[in-house]
């Protein structure tokens, strides 16, 4: 298995509607030793799931906490198996076969940060673990590749001897993404990746990832509870309530004209909602990078 | 960095030093809490001359801070007083007994090191497994079994029925085996329990699902992010088995007949032996002291947070 050396490939999209990756008719029930947890939060399991990431595109998936947001993350990241269903990735049926290649294209962005990153290591050897593991590489041979990583995110070479401890939030979201990125993924499941960072911050990381997007033809799942976000940053949204989509299509489909009264009510949830669902969407969706002021303003 | 670890290093040494003041001192207090050693010695029946004169020889007729400087001095000179029933320097007897003792704790506690950590990871790493069941039950009954009535039961088995191992002494390498496992199989049960929740809560953490889901193989996983972070607590946990393996041994040592310091302390005990008593107490103190401070500064090359709190 090789990795090229040197900048990121961009890719063209081949077809932006062709799927990369698909949930078909997922049912997934946690098992019993972990399911009251689940179960208190309003949902264990997930059904008949059918949703596609398509190929360079943001892909929005909204619920309240407990809904199984994270639960299809962990399915689509081949952490956890179905119980019935299937995943397709690139077309072909994901097996346990596929899946150490699999990892290598599709990489996770976790909620918090810094849990994401072991608090023993140093920021460097965490960014280059994976080229060291999957690609017997040596220390000194991943370097161009560390350096292009960090340089994408936007941090600078001082971060990579420093303790996760030692870093901000919005620093150790970066490394996240520049963890996920050295591997040269084709789709980011990014799992509520803001949710954790204030408001500055937020935007921030937000604003990367549309870049990243933009810039190296990458596909993502956005995992949020925060409709704004997701409104800023995706062209597709699904919507999860208790395990089951209820609602899913384009953006300004499912937040301007919503169908189901579950959406809306989490419409009327959204903080300054009284000003409009409008006020929420940037005017050219995914097109720009934005600052705060395409956010709605904080309360 | 350099500069900050010599920094810290110093200021775990001088708590150690301070907690070795603090132990001495308590030992002094208590043995003159104990009772007047000059009853103790002499009897109730021993005249008052008899009592003057042997107070006078012991110097317990001075002022009790002037005996305390004296009893400081004695200590940082090594001299402890002399054996009532052996008639030797304390230490020297003391010391005379060290070996066996070592060699008896050291067993036990790479019998315990070696089943525990590795019972704790199998729970953790297989919980619904045959293995991981097995394990977790072993250590909860070695927990609640009482060193005494496990040295029984293995002297039955492995003594009277199989005829394996002697029931007691320090004659070969054979006497030690019973001793050894029994001494150990507590220590190995907390340190399988210490270790399981340790692992288990590494597993559990975002960073291990991070480096799953980046196609990290599960044992370098497991060498690499969950084992480093579980360390702190089972280094403590070893580092507190390790200090009280000295006084820890008395039970078994008696049961065993073996001759170490356990063995020893129980006999002092019983001849009212104080000096000897003194000074297996300060030794115990010593070296669970001693270990604490390895221990501290073991935290340091396991886990570079405790090295640096810079944020």
């Amino acid at each position: 298995m090789t990795l090229p050396i040197g900048p990121p490939r961009v890719r063209t999209p081949r077809a932006s509607s062709e799927p990369i990756l698909e949930l078909r008719n997922i049912d997934f029930c946690y098992p019993a030793a972990r399911r009251s947890a689940a179960e208190v939060l309003g949902g264990s399991r997930l059904n008949k799931i059918n949703m596609s990431i398509r190929r360079g595109k943001a892909h929005g998936l909204i619920g309240e906490s407990g809904s199984g947001k994270s639960t299809i993350a962990k399915l689509l990241l081949g952490l956890t198996a179905p119980q019935a269903g299937q995943i397709f990735f690139d077309g072909e049926l994901l097996t346990r076969a596929r899946l150490a290649a699999f990892r290598l294209r599709v990489q996770p962005v976790f909620q918090n940060p810094i849990d994401a990153l072991n608090p023993a290591t140093p920021i460097g050897k965490q960014i280059i673990a994976p080229l060291l593991v999957n690609f017997k590489m040596k220390s000194s041979g991943c370097q161009a590749r560390l350096a292009a990583a960090i340089s994408a995110v936007g941090l600078s070479g001082e971060i990579l001897g420093k303790l996760p401890h030692q870093i901000s939030g919005g620093q150790a979201q970066r490394v996240n993404i520049a963890r996920a990125l050295i591997l040269d993924p084709e789709v980011l499941i990014c799992d509520e990746p803001v949710s954790a960072l204030d408001m500055t911050v937020q935007a921030q990381i937000l604003n990367l990832l549309s870049d990243l997007r933009e810039s190296r033809g990458l596909s993502l799942l956005f995992i949020s509870h925060d409709i704004r976000s997701v409104a800023y940053l995706c062209s597709e949204i699904a919507v999860l309530k208790r395990g089951t989509i209820v609602e899913s299509g384009s953006r300004d489909q499912v937040l301007l004209d919503p169908k189901t009264d579950y959406m809306k009510s989490l419409l009327r949830a959204v903080p300054n909602s009284e000003l409009g669902v409008e006020m929420a969407l940037p005017s050219k969706p995914c097109s720009q990078p934005i600052g705060r002021r395409h956010l709605p303003a904080e309360r | 960095m350099r500069r900050k670890a010599q920094k810290v290093f110093a200021s775990k040494i001088g708590r150690a030093l301070v907690t070795l003041v603090l132990m001495v001192t308590s030992v002094f207090i208590l043995m003159r809490c104990a009772g007047d050693p000059v009853t103790v010695l002499l009897g109730p029946d021993a005249t008052a001359d008899m009592r003057a004169a042997y107070s006078g020889e012991l110097g317990l007729d001075r002022p009790i801070l002037v005996q305390y400087l004296a009893y400081l001095h004695n200590v940082v000179r090594g001299s402890l007083g002399v054996s009532y029933v052996y008639r030797q320097d304390a230490l020297g007897v003391v010391l005379s007994h060290l070996p066996l003792t070592l060699m008896l704790t050291c067993s036990a506690l790479t019998f315990a090191a070696v089943t525990g950590i590795a019972g704790g990871i199998a729970a953790a790493v297989f919980p619904s497994s045959f293995i991981g069941r097995a394990c977790t039950i072993a250590s909860l009954v070695g927990l609640c079994v009482p060193s005494f009535f496990l040295a029984i039961v293995l002297m039955l088995m492995f003594s009277i029925q199989l005829n394996w191992l002697p029931t007691g002494g320090a004659d070969s390498w054979r006497s030690l085996g019973l001793p050894a496992v029994t001494m150990g199989a507590a220590s190995s049960a907390v340190l399988a329990r210490y270790t399981r929740v340790a692992v288990r809560e590494s597993l559990d953490s975002r960073y291990v699902l991070a480096a799953f889901a980046r196609g990290i193989p599960f044992s370098r996983i497991l060498i690499h992010h969950v084992l480093p972070n579980a360390a702190v607590p089972i280094l403590t946990i070893l580092g507190l088995l390790i200090g009280g393996a000295v006084t820890g041994s008395t039970v078994v040592e008696t049961v065993f007949s073996w001759p170490g310091i356990g063995n020893l302390f129980v006999t002092s005990v019983g001849n009212r032996d104080i000096p000897v008593v003194q000074a297996i107490v300060l030794l115990a103190g010593t070296a669970m002291i001693m270990t604490n401070l390895a221990v501290d500064l073991g935290y340091t090359w396991v886990d570079p947070r405790s090295n640096s709190s810079e944020t």
